[in-house]
């Protein structure tokens, strides 16, 4: 498998609406403080990998990566984009710890950002919904939501899911969401107003029945960054590197309709035991999750099928609190993409950025106490390109 | 009348949809096309409020239906009680735009 690879540095722009600032802009500001973070100097920077699954579109700009190294002055450093839809972030990730692992390069910037909030909604819609089937999905009128709508509906007919279940993922992440400085979200929901009272179906408008708008994650703008080099140099730059322990990517049809049963995320499995193999790990040593909820029914079911609940029953255990921040296995402490918010190829490096900080001791008010060993995932298209993670503290 | 479409793997007799050029079973390339039958039932659906740049009708019904021989597909639907296990047929119709283009297809209707 090659050297081991460590996290030496990460940083995050404030994710939100972000007028004040361009792409490029808010790209520079998640890389400046993951370089500070490091501690590195632009000479030791040997490549740039740049997450993006829209800039061309949404922010005319490509190539953005060339950009990014003449910005930061990193110059003549390797750069390239990374474009793997929502599973952007993590890919730029995966592939930064390749190149370190085989030792083509010694230390990479990886840095992830979308702007997406100056765009109308349905154009941004139409845009990410180009990630499904061409003719057998997007004609059709398919998004993102709708996949998730009908997955939930499945969930509600098969596992007595209800509702309610997904208001208490949301308010959960919300609640960690105000603990979190760079989220986008800052404020604290109610069952009773997103669920019980009358009003609640004004406050809470359908999305894609059964989803409502706060069982969905909003449009972000924002960028996250980490430095990554070889574990044996990690040390001369940093007290507490975090360790790359295991990678897992899995695919799965592009049409969800194909697939055995349309209930179950196959990619996640997949990558989840790979991970797991591959940092000889196992759910049951994680402390700390983060998870691609861009709609709240995609965290309960991944926590499913990556291995941490039997399937069918993680509404259950979000009931009882257990993924609560004081639970017994914490999810989204970082408020999730439902408080953070989804800047698309930013997503998957924020889900890194704050294991590092969890694992190091440095979460503020939301640090999960003793937290040694953690696990992301980081979910494209639906579900038919996963990438997942298993980090480790550093002895 | 159009007739809706799909692949029928002639080595282990899988049905499916859209066209591949092999099974997604077995891997055979020996296929063949067939249609896909007049009855299907609605696995699971959703009412679509937030429709993309191209989709005026609000909502959209979108769903998943399967046909008697097992094959599956995704597509709009129009019943007037929509409720999973009913049962639908394909006919061809307007779908959407897409840019400038209007796009046509199967969607899913009751019989």
């Amino acid at each position: 498998m090659g050297r081991k690879v460590a996290i030496i540095g990460c940083g995050m722009s404030k994710f939100g609406r972000r007028d004040d600032k361009d792409l490029m802009g808010l790209l520079v500001e998640a890389s400046t403080r993951s370089l500070g973070d490091a501690g590195v100097g632009r000479k030791d920077i040997d490549a740039v990998y740049v997450a993006s699954m829209l800039c061309g579109e949404l922010t005319h700009q490509t190539a953005i990566a060339s950009a990014l190294a003449d910005e930061l002055l990193v110059l003549p450093a390797a750069a390239e984009r990374i474009e793997n839809g929502p599973a952007s972030g993590a890919s730029a990730v995966k592939n930064a710890y390749a190149a370190v692992a085989s030792g083509l390069y010694e230390t990479v910037l990886v840095t992830g950002g979308e702007k997406m909030r100056h765009a109308p909604g349905p154009i941004v819609t139409d845009l990410i919904a180009t990630i499904t089937h061409p003719t057998a999905e997007y004609v059709h009128g398919v998004t993102l939501p709708s996949l998730a709508g009908m997955l939930t509906r499945l969930y509600m007919q098969r596992y007595g899911l209800e509702p309610r279940h997904l208001a208490l993922v949301a308010i959960k992440n919300h609640n960690n969401g105000l603990k979190n400085p760079y989220a986008h979200l800052h404020r604290k929901i109610t069952l009773e107003g997103i669920y019980l009272e009358p009003e609640a179906k004004l406050n809470n408008p359908p999305v894609a029945d059964p989803l409502r708008m706060y069982y969905c994650c909003p449009i972000t703008d924002g960028a996250a960054s980490v430095v990554i080099t070889s574990a044996e140099k990690a040390k001369k730059f940093n007290d507490t590197p975090v360790t790359v322990a295991g990678i897992g990517h899995a695919t799965d049809t592009l049409a969800v309709h194909e697939r055995e049963d349309p209930a179950v995320l196959k990619a996640v499995q997949i990558s989840s035991q790979r991970a797991f193999d591959m940092a000889k790990s196992e759910p049951k040593a994680i402390d700390v999750i983060e998870l691609h909820d861009a709609f709240e029914i995609l965290e309960l079911a991944e926590s499913e099928d990556a291995g941490f609940f039997e399937k069918g029953t993680a509404h259950k255990a979000v009931e009882e609190g257990v993924t609560e921040l004081d639970g017994d296995l914490p999810i989204n402490p970082s408020g999730g993409l439902k408080a953070r918010g989804h800047p698309v190829g930013a997503t998957g490096v924020a889900q890194i950025v704050e294991l590092t900080w969890q694992l190091r001791g440095d979460a503020g008010e939301r640090q999960v106490s003793g937290a040694e060993q953690a696990y992301a995932l980081n979910f494209g298209g639906f579900g038919n390109n996963v990438v997942s993670f298993v980090l480790k503290r550093s002895d | 009348m159009e007739k809706m479409t799909g692949v029928k793997c002639k080595s282990c007799g899988r049905v499916f949809y859209p066209k591949r050029s092999n099974c997604l079973s077995c891997m055979s390339g020996d296929i063949e096309e067939v249609e896909l039958g007049d009855g299907c039932k609605l696995l699971t659906y959703t009412k679509l409020y937030a429709v993309p740049l191209g989709v005026d009708r609000i909502p959209l019904v979108l769903g998943i239906v399967e046909f008697e021989n097992g094959a599956r597909a995704t597509g709009q639907i129009e019943a007037d009680h929509v409720q999973i296990g009913m049962q639908l047929k394909p006919v061809w119709g307007h779908l959407r735009r897409i840019g400038r283009m209007e796009v046509f297809g199967f969607k899913f209707t009751q019989p």
